[in-house]
């Protein structure tokens, strides 16, 4: 019935031509609103509007992308990505990544497909967001259980990496579906961090924030943020750093290590850089503070481990006062050495 | 193990001794039985005599009190030089005898599994012991008895008929031996490990013939079980193992291949097929198996049996699960399994088992089978996420237990997706003796890897293709200019270093010890977690055969300089200052895309160390 529906449909269109541009609109709210193949013979219908190109690309250009209109700017992004790349839309047909004949031969055999995603590149975006949005349902059923999570999983880092409009409002309801897979909800959470804006960072904020969420989501947060080249982000993570519990303040050393990167800054840029410098210092005096407050191996390793990241002079004098403070605990004089040797070395090869 | 026993005026073997007290060898009475052959026939790969000199000396194997005889200066002979200190055990003297895992008569079953003698091949594993014939009266009992109970010991006895039997089974406390049989002639026994030492066991057991005659009159002697010893990567290369891998749709391997077996055949060395329809191109042969040995002593003195130390892999990948059991098991080639109380994960594949080799510690402590180190941690991942990974608990028992290359060292890998020490480090041959070790570690280093493309990103080649051709290809610019892959490196090489200061203070290597190879890592995500993998073919992930090294193309840029691969380069600059041979095997789309690489894909047999176990 519903095939004959479409050869109905098909035929009707023939007949009367391509459509015309003010049909645009009623076409993409019938692919928004449409799923299986009545979203399928919608999208075609878009596809054969005359110069769909052209008007697709004038709607999207002066888009305002917001909660609102997401759905209606998702649907045009996706038609655009089938009007200039269909050569794409056959590698999304078959993942390899999540189908068992590839996947077992990898050495650790479990699906995952986020690397091969991301190959799409930002081409890629609008094919990514119609497997998030229109087909991942038909595509599950057939998958299994660890398949269909890694999909989700994938989707998200590829689409946060595209850093396309979408990808906020995808990553944050990825992020909020209780009914996601925890791995999808935690990749969200760093794609947040992949895109870097105010918005996400403010989600991101509001995420760890919301004390209902699991904990593995907040800790997840402060990964996110440290994606975030902003002073807001390091604010954002300083605080996390003086908390109690330990997996914060564990991971928050970590993030500040991440955020702190001088491999990270330099790949932002020479000014970037040259303006990351003063926040990188911060990092690495915070993370002296972290070493010295440490009351764990564990902690003092990820601080070591964090000051050699940030590699920033601006630790040396603090570290060299924590290892001569005789009214230190001697694991803590212990560890201010080694950091101090790391940092030195790291400082050393960042001169190379 | 065979061994030959010289009375006075001759010398004769176990075997022959069966012909003279006609013996006619079974396993069972009624089965027709196995018989010994002769002891030349049962020699085996060994190729160090070390006692070979040993001056026969007169003894009786009549006694009018409980005597029990053995091989205790392990000289392969049964004579009066075996006589002193049989009840104890030292580096100098002491019985031997082996965890008999190998298959003698090709039933692809260990052949200590079973109650019987495997076989004529099979007494050449087991351990003589000869009860002496007992003069002093007729006695009420006779009993033999092996401590610990526990012990994983079979003692066959040879009855008056000459037939070969189970006299104790493993776990067996003590039997009684026919009184008349010990009054008229010595009792011949063959015992065999059934077990390799374990938890709480250092393979010592003592055996202990108590006659209860007017008086009671009991003899001991101590024995020890040879330890399972792994070979390291410096030792010569004797056969290698690969999967040769043809059909289209299964990744073919033709360029590695083809590489591979044409070195290997220019250096003389086998290379030995896992075939690929057998094994379901299941390729990862460095996975499933660790190689090592168990040493003994033969009739010609220090030999071993081949030991193939099977793993347990995860429930998605098993065909290569009966590569060892069916093709590998055989005469002299043995089969040890650790056992398995879970599910498996990556970090305990073979790949995560290397072997450090003969070294003097920092303490002064010197480990002259080296040291065996593997990967794990409970720092997670590089990004933070916080969680344990770490080798089979039962693996990592049954290397301890040896007592020969432990405690064992493990390394942060657990922020890898496969999880193994090989796919951050590589033992390799250092014949230059470049800062007097002979030895040195291949280690990555990300930041050798950004450097080489900084470089020529200065040199305004940013748009020069790395991984040029294949799915992945991209530019050094965009390399570069990727913020969250660069941060992921700074931590990963922050990790990297933190693993240096572990084998620094454990090894007391130095600086120089490290070799530093260019490997960029990325990541790939699993339940939420981002866990490190190699961008290009990591190059310290190679197949080290004797002073060659059969090195992953890294697939990097090249310099429009030098015309060369900058990653190349690297590897080659510092590796041949060694005194060692670089030869590039395409892995990209056979192995580095399915998260591995060359040595991943192989397995090497190195020759044993020269050094006799029992001398330490």
């Amino acid at each position: 019935m519903r095939a004959r529906s479409i050869f109905v449909v098909a035929v009707l269109a023939c007949a009367a031509g391509p459509l015309q541009a003010q049909d645009l609109e009623g076409a993409l709210a019938r692919m928004r609103d449409k799923t299986g193949d009545d979203y399928v013979a919608a999208r075609k219908d878009v596809l054969a509007v005359k110069d769909v190109k052209t008007t697709l690309h004038a709607k999207l250009d002066t888009a305002s992308w917001t909660e609102d209109s997401f759905s209606d700017l998702a649907v045009a992004s996706i038609a655009l990505a089938h009007a200039e790349h269909p050569e794409l839309a056959s590698r999304l047909d078959k993942i390899e990544g999540i189908t068992p004949e590839h996947y077992t031969k990898r050495r650790h055999p479990v699906p995952e497909c986020g690397r091969e995603l991301q190959q799409l590149g930002k081409d890629g975006a609008g094919f990514l967001l119609e497997v998030a949005l229109k087909t991942f349902a038909d595509r599950a059923r057939s998958l299994s259980t660890q398949e269909s999570a890694a999909l989700r999983e994938g989707l998200v880092i590829a689409l946060a990496a595209t850093q396309h409009p979408s990808a906020f409002f995808v990553c944050k309801k990825v992020a909020r579906g209780t009914s996601e897979p925890e791995g999808a909800r935690l990749q969200a959470i760093e794609g947040l961090g992949t895109i870097g804006t105010a918005p996400a960072l403010a989600e991101i904020t509001a995420i760890h924030d919301d004390a209902t969420q699991p904990a593995s989501l907040r800790l997840a947060t402060l990964r996110g943020a440290a994606r975030i080249p902003s002073s807001d982000a390091l604010s954002f993570i300083s605080k996390s750093a003086g908390v109690s519990d330990e997996a914060e303040k564990r991971q928050a050393i970590v993030a500040l290590g991440t955020f702190g990167s001088s491999w990270g800054w330099k790949a932002r840029g020479a000014s970037m850089a040259e303006q990351g410098s003063a926040l990188r210092a911060k990092a690495a005096t915070q993370l002296v503070e972290a070493l010295g407050a440490a009351t764990t191996d564990s902690l003092r390793q990820a601080a070591i481990e964090a000051i050699s990241v940030v590699a920033h002079d601006a630790a040396r004098a603090p570290l060299e006062k924590l290892a001569k403070d005789e009214t230190r605990p001697a694991a803590t004089r212990t560890a201010a050495k080694q950091a101090l040797d790391r940092l030195n070395t790291a400082i050393q090869r960042d001169a190379r | 193990m065979t061994s030959v026993i010289r009375r006075v005026g001759f010398s004769i073997s176990l075997a022959a001794l069966g012909l003279l007290w006609g013996c006619s060898h079974g396993g069972n009475s009624s089965g027709g039985g196995a018989s010994l052959a002769p002891t030349s026939s049962a020699t085996t790969t060994g190729t160090t005599p070390t006692t070979s000199t040993t001056t026969t000396a007169p003894f009786s194997t009549v006694s009018p009190v409980a005597r029990l005889y053995a091989d205790v200066n392990r000289d392969g002979v049964i004579d009066g030089n075996d006589d002193a200190g049989r009840d104890t055990w030292t580096s100098s003297r002491g019985a031997i005898f082996v965890y008999n895992n190998d298959d003698d008569d090709g039933k692809h079953a260990i052949d200590c599994s079973d109650s019987i003698i495997n076989g004529p091949m099979d007494p050449r594993t087991d351990t003589v012991i000869v009860a002496g014939q007992y003069t002093g009266g007729t006695p009420q009992s006779v009993t033999l008895s092996i401590a610990p109970a526990t012990a994983p010991v079979r003692i066959f006895l040879r009855d008056a008929n000459g037939n070969y039997g189970e006299f104790l089974s493993p776990g067996s406390l003590s039997g009684n031996i026919n009184v008349s049989q010990i009054t008229q002639q010595p009792v011949t026994m063959l015992l065999e490990g059934t077990g390799p030492r374990a938890t709480g066991w250092d393979g010592t057991i003592t055996v202990t013939l108590t006659i209860n005659d007017t008086q009671t009159t009991t003899d001991t002697l101590m024995l020890r079980e040879a330890p399972l010893i792994y070979t390291d990567n410096t030792r010569p290369a004797v056969r290698v193992y690969a999967m040769d891998i043809t059909d289209p749709s299964s990744s073919p391997n033709q360029p590695f291949w083809t590489v591979l077996s044409s070195g290997l055949l220019q250096q003389n060395v086998p290379l030995q097929n896992v075939d690929q329809n057998t094994y379901q191109f299941d390729r990862w042969v460095q996975d499933g198996m660790q190689l090592g040995y168990n040493a003994y002593v033969g009739p010609n003195g220090y030999t071993w049996i081949d030991d193939f130390n099977q793993l347990e892999r995860s429930p998605n990948q098993g065909g290569l699960w009966d590569l060892v059991p069916n093709e590998l098991l055989s005469h002299n080639q043995g089969e040890t399994y650790a056992g398995s109380s879970q599910v498996q994960d990556s970090p305990n594949y073979g790949g995560n088992l290397e072997v450090f080799p003969p070294h003097t510690d920092p303490t002064g402590v010197v480990w002259p089978f080296g040291r065996i180190y593997h990967g794990g941690g409970d720092a997670g991942s590089i990004g933070g996420s916080q969680y344990s990974r770490h080798m089979n608990p039962e693996e990592v028992a049954l290397l301890e237990a040896q007592g020969m290359q432990s405690p064992t060292i493990e390394i942060s890998t657990e922020w890898l997706d496969v999880g193994h020490v090989d796919e951050i480090s590589m033992v390799v041959n250092d014949p230059n003796k470049t800062n007097g070790r002979p030895w040195k570690l291949l280690w990555s280093s990300p930041t050798l890897g950004i450097q080489a493309l900084t470089n020529l990103n200065n040199a305004g080649h940013g748009s020069a293709t790395v991984f040029t051709g294949q799915t992945e290809q991209t530019t050094v610019s965009a390399i570069l200019g990727n913020a969250t892959l660069m941060q992921f490196n700074q931590g990963v090489q922050a990790r990297m270093d933190s693993n240096k200061q572990i084998l620094m203070n454990a090894l007391g290597l130095q600086a120089s010890d490290f070799i530093e190879v260019p490997v960029v890592y990325t990541t790939i995500s699993n339940g939420g977690v981002d866990y490190g993998v190699a961008y290009n073919p990591g190059v310290q992930n190679c197949i080290p055969v004797n002073d060659t090294l059969y090195v992953p193309d890294p697939y990097g840029p090249t310099d429009p300089a030098t015309g060369k691969d900058v990653w190349q380069t690297q590897v080659v600059n510092a590796v041949q200052p060694l005194g060692l041979t670089v030869v590039f095997v395409d892995v990209y789309t056979s192995y580095h895309q399915l998260e591995g690489e060359a040595h991943c894909g192989s397995n090497v047999r190195y020759q044993p160390y020269d050094m006799p176990w029992w001398s330490k």
